[in-house]
């Protein structure tokens, strides 16, 4: 019941997020959202649960994800179980090496085993060919 | 858990030293015909597009590239890490 009833609120926050940033829904403002949809939440408290979650729908707009995408952006930011940290150093002749660390959990990882045996098969399939 | 290289070719942020999470990874193998040192190449390579998402929400791309090798070694190192996943 708690849950329907949290879940129900969320797509009202983010439904308002969406009309407001997207559609110039300006009527559609910070308090409102507060008062009708949270308001048991303190202004502070409902001003970081608002800010996180437009953070979050601008990130999926501006990359304009797709299904894939947004299950991994979404599963990174409720990750709970162990991940790999990579480091990749990444260099240009003649420049300092830059260094990007990523987090990998389970089904990240294994989505990238999966590219990486098709990039395999590519290569396999040209030495055979030659 | 691993280090891989390659040659950086294009960035639209700086994610140096920020942890960040892969959402997601293009390929292509491409062939280097020639070049001013050497007339004929034709050496395969690895250019990988690695879109991520900074802790701040940021997109970020980043490209480069491998020769065959570096890529087999990087695709060992990844499958010695999930090998270890399981575990834990």
């Amino acid at each position: 019941m708690a849950d329907a009833e949290s879940a129900k609120a969320l797509s009202g926050l983010l439904n308002g997020i969406a009309q407001r940033e997207f559609h110039n829904k300006v009527e559609v403002t910070e308090e409102l959202l507060n008062t009708e949809l949270y308001p048991e939440l303190s202004r502070d408290q409902f001003t970081a649960l608002h800010d996180r979650m437009r953070g979050l729908l601008k990130s999926i707009a501006t990359a304009d994800m797709d299904h894939a995408q947004l299950e991994a952006f979404l599963t990174a930011q409720t990750r709970r179980g162990p991940v790999a940290l990579v480091e990749l150093e990444l260099g240009t002749a003649g420049q300092d090496s830059q260094f990007v660390c990523l987090e990998f959990d389970e089904a990240n990882l294994n989505q990238v085993l999966r590219k990486m045996a098709d990039i395999q098969g590519s290569i396999d399939s040209i030495v055979q060919r030659s | 858990f691993g280090v891989g290289q390659g040659t950086n070719l294009e960035k639209k942020c700086d994610v140096s030293n920020t942890t960040t999470t892969l959402v997601d990874l293009q390929w292509k193998l491409g062939m280097s015909v020639s070049s001013d040192t050497c007339r004929s190449l034709n050496s395969p390579y690895v250019s990988l597009l690695l879109k991520v998402v900074e802790p701040s929400g940021q997109i970020c791309q980043r490209s480069f590239e491998m020769t065959i090798p570096q890529f087999q070694n990087f695709h060992k190192q990844f499958k010695e890490m999930a090998a270890v996943m399981e575990t834990v």
